[in-house]
Order: C-alpha cells, then sequence, then structure tokens
C-alpha cells in the first residue's frame, strides 16, 4: 500500500467522523478528532508492516464513527432530540395560519399533524367553530337579532346591542388566541 | 431484547467506572486505556468511543489532563483521576459489589428459594 493511500483511508476515516460530530461544540469536536488522529498516528508507529488489511482493521478496531459521536454526545444529549425540534414544521405552521384563513384546510392540517394531542386538536376545531370565516357568518346573523330587539322596549335593545358587541369582541379576539395557545403547545414540545 | 443489545446495555453502564478505576493508580494516556481494556476482553467493542467518555469526563470534572512529552514521539495527553473521580469510583466499588453479590445469589440459589 502507497503512503498516500493510508493516508486518504486516514483522512476519510477523520472526515466521516467530523461529520457525525457536527452537532456538537467545537470544542469537544475537535479534542475528540485531535485524540483519535493522535491514536491513529501512534498504532501505525507500532505496525511492523503495514498494509491495507493491518489499517482497515485499526480504523474498525476504532469503530463507526456515528459510535464515537454518539458516545461524546453521551445519555444527556441524544439525537433525538434534534428530530424532536424539528416535529415542529411546515405543517404545523400552515395548519395554524390555515386555521385562521381557511378554515376547513387549516383544521384538516391540524388533524393530519401528529405534534397536538387530540384534546388540542377538538379545541382548535371548536373554538371558535369555524375559524374567521365562522366567526363572520354567526355576526352575519346579528343584525337579524338587533332589528327585532329594536321592537320591544329600550332596555331589551341595549342589553341585546351589550351581549352581542361583548360576543363579537371574544368572537374576534378567540380565534387568534387559539393560534397563539397552539403555537405554545408546539413549543412546549 | 436481543442476546448482542444485552451486552451493549451491561457495557454501557460500567464501562464510565472501569475506565475511571484504571487511572486509580496512575495517570494513563488514551491509547492506554484503550490497550488495557482490550486485554481484558469483552468490555469494549468500539475502541474510539473510549475519547469521547473521557473527554465527557473531563468536562464533569471526573478527571484532569495534562500534556506529557514521549521520547521520540508526540506529546500525549494524560488522564488523571480528580477528587470527586475517586469518589465516584468508590461509590460504585460498593455498589458494584452488592449489586454482583444480588445477582450471583439469584442465579445460584434463586431456583431452590
Amino acid at each position: 500500500m502507497t503512503a498516500t493511500h493510508a493516508a486518504q483511508l486516514v483522512d476519510e476515516y477523520l472526515q466521516r467522523l467530523e461529520r457525525e460530530m457536527t452537532d456538537l461544540s467545537p470544542d469537544s469536536r475537535n479534542e475528540i478528532i485531535d485524540e483519535i488522529r493522535r491514536h491513529i498516528a501512534e498504532e501505525r508507529g507500532g505496525l511492523t508492516d503495514e498494509s491495507d488489511a493491518t489499517l482497515m482493521n485499526l480504523l474498525e478496531r476504532l469503530g463507526d464513527p456515528a459510535d464515537i459521536a454518539a458516545e461524546a454526545r453521551g445519555s444527556k444529549k441524544p439525537r433525538t432530540s434534534v428530530a424532536t425540534t424539528r416535529r415542529f414544521g411546515t405543517l404545523e405552521v400552515l395548519a395554524l395560519i390555515l386555521l385562521v384563513a381557511a378554515w376547513p384546510v387549516g383544521a384538516i392540517l391540524l388533524w393530519v399533524s401528529k405534534t397536538w394531542t387530540t384534546r388540542e386538536k377538538l379545541l382548535g376545531t371548536l373554538l371558535p367553530p369555524g375559524g374567521y370565516p365562522g366567526v363572520l357568518l354567526i355576526m352575519s346573523t346579528f343584525h337579524w337579532i338587533t332589528a327585532a330587539s329594536e321592537a320591544g322596549p329600550a332596555w331589551v335593545d341595549v342589553t341585546v346591542g351589550a351581549v352581542l358587541f361583548t360576543i363579537s369582541l371574544v368572537a374576534l379576539i378567540a380565534p387568534v388566541g387559539m393560534i397563539v395557545y397552539l403555537a405554545t403547545r408546539l413549543r412546549a414540545r | 431484547m436481543p442476546i448482542d443489545g444485552l451486552a451493549t446495555q451491561l457495557r454501557k453502564g460500567v464501562i464510565e467506572y472501569c475506565v475511571l478505576a484504571m487511572l486509580k493508580e496512575m495517570p494513563r494516556y488514551g491509547g492506554e486505556v484503550i490497550q488495557m481494556l482490550r486485554a481484558r476482553g469483552e468490555l469494549v467493542v468500539s475502541e474510539g468511543t473510549i475519547y469521547p467518555l473521557l473527554s465527557r469526563m473531563r468536562s464533569e470534572g471526573l478527571v484532569e489532563t495534562e500534556w506529557r512529552d514521549t521520547p521520540g514521539g508526540a506529546p500525549r495527553r494524560y488522564y488523571r483521576l480528580s477528587r470527586s473521580g475517586q469518589k465516584a469510583v468508590a461509590q460504585f466499588r460498593d455498589e458494584w459489589f452488592r449489586f454482583r453479590d444480588s445477582v450471583d445469589n439469584i442465579f445460584r440459589n434463586g431456583a431452590r428459594q
């Protein structure tokens, strides 16, 4: 085996190790790579005749770079933690936007996403029913009620007006409030 | 659980303390620790994992490091047991003997109880 080929095998191994450890702090990554580079150099120095097979054997004993990276992450930071933060993706953001703007589509996406619990999905679907389209539909019926209450005594008219005003206010805030709630549930994941 | 998965799980729990125990008598460098583990059989599969383990133990304050020159070679990083590392080894030792006795007891006499 030529010296360049040996150097190439070692470089490839160290490069794979570096790629596997990109999520680690530069300090610990550099320390581990440096130690392993020294280890390889020292072990190679001890080989009486270096061949492809002996060098491969050396690298094989060191193990899969993925295993070394996993050990570096330790039990406190398993690789899955990277995946959990990524569970909050385009689907969830789209679901939240469409839940206010285009309710049926938003609600379907809400149920498609695996991130929220069933309870949160139910709340998100029913409070308020139909998002802004639903709220506007309900509010469009209010003028019938005000028209009917005008026929009665003045205090009925005033009370009905106040109640409808409160309902409208709540109904206009509710969709935004629900989006904020669902978004905070996402961040809690 | 597949049997090699079992061995991996068992190793995981003890390897850290085995490495610490090896540093008890004197500071050693990574390659030396690996050679010792290799001579003792089945304790480590991927030898390279000893380096991140040592690095983690250093950030946890269980070991301290120092560079030493080697005659005619590159300097080596030596790992020395810190005071909290010594405590950890002593604790593990007590715990391990109790644990081992309990398991031995069950496997030797369990059926007769």
